[in-house]
């Protein structure tokens, strides 16, 4: 078997490495355009914001579980609760599973925030923001050296004016300075 | 070949300046501004705490009740403690934030401010229990910064405010927390 020069492994580097980055480079880029848009939505959950009225409460009740239950029913809604919060005079918070439901006592104001988390997305946010830290940074890590890897190997997988001695080498060159030039154009 | 070596350094020597252009970013997101959507990134600390008290993690066997501390907080200012309470606010963007309820009063809650980044608050822990070791801090928003949270606030809910109603800084409290435990 004749031997192997350095392009032919660097072509399989580039080809195995490849295939096993697909799937978190997907995961990856599409949850980085999500979390680019941090300042135009939530890019993980759903928040959604109702707004209801219910018969006032008047006087000033304790507030307790029957004053929760009480409002719970007023609006239909089963007993079940995880805590009860005031958070101004003259106001009630239940916060149920991923329910935060706002009283004002007075009015019978109700401000009911729902919660979701986004299919799918919320997940791949989670791990490109790396919440999970312990091994998923060092796995992330090791993604990051193989995307190294995948960025000099492919410089250097065709020879000939199509490669880096070519037009690869203004190609590579543009990779760097359009970037720079635009990140120091708009900070 | 030389020639693409060449223009590859050229491409690459921008990217000195560049990196340290990156850290000072960095150091100035670290000094205050941590999550500049949230109401209060204004907020200051103004606790000096020495690097050691500051270790992440959670290391103290023994909790502090959240009353205690909100009772007197500036008998433990700079300290380190342990506190369980019921969340009952989180940071909607980065969830560099939460409120813990006190366990004695319902109208009483503890801030709880972390790094961003470092631990992430989910939205979905709000109702549950969670688990904090930090250390307790003096927070001061100056007065202009506290006008402009209030206006930014009202204007948020379609009210009127008058700035001249804020005559003094804001002094808060607040737990930097190092470590955290929770289910949601």
């Amino acid at each position: 078997m004749a031997a192997r020069n350095w392009r032919y492994w660097f072509h399989v580097l580039h080809r195995d490495i490849g295939y096993a980055c697909v799937g978190l480079t997907l995961i990856y880029a599409v949850s980085g355009i999500a979390v680019n848009h941090v300042a135009d939505w939530n890019p993980s959950y759903v928040i959604e914001k109702v707004r209801a009225r219910i018969e006032p409460v008047g006087g000033a009740p304790a507030v307790d579980d029957a004053l929760a239950r009480r409002l719970l029913a007023s609006m239909e809604l089963s007993p079940d609760y995880n805590t009860l919060f005031v958070p101004g005079p003259g106001q009630v918070r239940i916060i149920r599973q991923n329910h935060t439901i706002d009283v004002e006592l007075a009015s019978g104001s109700v401000l009911h925030e729902i919660v979701t988390p986004r299919f799918l997305l919320a997940d791949a946010n989670a791990m490109h923001l790396n919440h999970a830290k312990r091994a998923w940074t060092w796995f992330a890590d090791a993604f990051a050296v193989a995307l190294i890897v995948l960025a000099i190997t492919g410089m250097f997988l065709i020879k000939g004016k199509h490669g880096i001695t070519g037009r690869g080498a203004w190609l590579t060159a543009l990779g760097f300075i359009v970037p720079l030039a635009l990140y120091w154009w708009a900070t | 070949m030389k020639t693409a070596i060449t223009l590859l350094a050229l491409c690459l020597l921008p990217l000195a300046p560049a990196c340290n252009q990156a850290s000072e970013t960095a150091a100035a997101d670290k000094a205050g501004a941590d999550c500049s959507a949230c109401p209060d990134a204004l907020a200051k600390p103004a606790t000096d705490v020495a690097a050691d008290v500051l270790k992440k993690g959670m290391f103290l066997s023994e909790l502090t009740p959240i009353s205690k501390i909100l009772a007197a907080p500036a008998s433990f200012e700079g300290q380190r403690v342990r506190v369980v309470g019921d969340a009952v606010a989180v940071c909607e963007t980065r969830g560099c934030w939460i409120n813990l309820k006190s366990e004695a009063d319902a109208a009483k809650f503890l801030r709880v401010k972390v790094e961003d980044g470092e631990i992430v608050f989910p939205m979905t822990v709000k109702g549950h229990p969670v688990e904090v070791e930090g250390v307790v801090q003096k927070v001061v928003i100056s007065v202009e910064d506290y006008r402009a949270i209030l206006k930014a606030r009202a204007d948020q809910k379609g009210e009127s405010f008058d700035p001249a109603t804020v005559t003094e800084p804001k002094v808060s409290w607040q737990l930097k927390g190092l470590g955290a435990k929770f289910d949601a």
